[in-house]
């Protein structure tokens, strides 16, 4: 019968076995891999701090509305797993008539989509980062119009919904802002 | 974490920064280096994607380890994967020895000849560790390697600590036939 050994030998001999085993070289895996990993990180942060940023403003913008937005005026988000709804570009009162007839359909997409920035926006460079704020700044002026252009037409619920998209593409814009100026 | 769950990518650069140099623990868990790369890869997509469902419940090391452990099961579990779990320490993608002793840092006594021997006696322990069943590599390396209690082990890999410690048994005996004493030395 051979002798078990006890927990104090199993010890000492794995810590002998540790000496040995950190005499192996280190080796580091592939950059590849560790940019995919970082790439998915940064991607996972910003939309928690995009979403975060509605939350904490307590935007009674309706989501299916900031997303297409967004979406749309930004070109920044993407829709991963929902190929047929891409990105809407708003530029008549029909789009935004057919987009507010469509709000419960964007709202459920939405809640089962996952909004993702593209991490090659990143903004190291200042003038793409100046493009993008006055890009914003140029909708929210076209918005503007829209505005004007659905009180004309008494259609103030959605005038409402409008100005309040206004509001909220001007505090994102002080969002981004403050992300892309951060400096790493 | 909780930081990186809160939207912090600086905190993840912190956290990834801790563990990127999983190379030789993952490679030697699986056997292979090509392996190693994507299981390391899943593993940390996974903890990105829960990222929302993390609750600070043990360490990150911990938790870390059990993400990897469910991934390395995952991938074995597949009917196509099943037969790289047969790996020996022969066939495992691992550097020869000559690149192996070229790789070692220099020694302090500093001759060729205790060089050569720790090369030998390295290699023996890499074709060892390659020949232990996955149930008692995983224990064993998460000793040697990452310095885990039997109790963490046991967490990680969801068995008692008896079988912990029964497991580490079985391939400390069968090291010790394949490894030289005078290795320890």
């Amino acid at each position: 019968m051979v002798d078990k050994p006890s927990d104090l030998e199993i010890d000492e001999e794995l810590g002998r076995l540790s000496s040995l085993y950190a005499k192996i070289p280190e080796q580091e895996f592939s950059p590849r891999v560790s940019n995919r990993i970082r790439t998915l990180a940064r991607q996972s942060s910003r939309k928690t701090r995009f979403l975060k940023f509605f939350k904490e403003r307590r935007l009674h913008l309706s989501a299916g509305l900031a997303f297409a937005l967004v979406a749309g005026f930004s070109g920044m988000l993407l829709i991963q797993q929902q190929p047929e709804f891409t990105p809407m570009e708003i530029t008549t009162t029909d789009d935004v008539s057919a987009l507010l007839r469509d709000t419960s359909k964007i709202l459920a997409e939405l809640d089962r989509s996952s909004i993702m920035i593209p991490a090659s926006r990143k903004f190291e460079d200042p003038v793409e980062l100046t493009n993008f704020l006055n890009d914003l700044e140029d909708k929210k002026l076209m918005l503007n119009e829209v505005e004007k252009v659905l009180r004309a037409r008494n259609r103030n619920d959605d005038a409402a919904k409008i100005r309040q998209a206004i509001q909220a593409l001007g505090s994102l814009r002080d969002t981004y802002s403050d992300l892309v100026i951060d400096p790493k | 974490m909780l930081l990186f769950k809160d939207g912090d990518e600086r905190a993840f650069d912190i956290l990834f920064e801790r563990y990127r140099n999983m190379k030789k623990y993952t490679s030697f868990l699986v056997g292979s280096e090509a392996i190693a790369e994507e299981i390391f890869q899943e593993t940390w997509i996974n903890i990105i994607r829960a990222k929302d469902r993390y609750a600070a419940t043990a360490s990150f090391k911990t938790y870390w380890f059990t993400v990897m452990n469910n991934v390395v099961n995952s991938h074995f579990r597949k009917p196509t994967n099943k037969s790289e779990l047969h790996i020996s320490g022969d066939e495992a993608e691992f550097g020869d020895e000559a690149s192996l002793f070229d790789s070692l840092p220099s020694q302090k006594s500093g001759t060729a000849e205790n060089n050569s021997f720790l090369a030998e006696c390295i290699a023996s322990l890499m074709k060892a560790l390659n020949d232990l069943p996955l149930d008692q590599r995983e224990p064993l390396l998460l000793k040697i390697d990452s310095d885990s209690s039997i109790e963490d082990i046991a967490g990680i890999m969801e068995v008692g600590r008896e079988t912990v410690k029964s497991r580490l048994r079985y391939a400390m005996q069968k090291l010790r036939k394949q490894v030289p004493s005078d290795c320890y030395g």
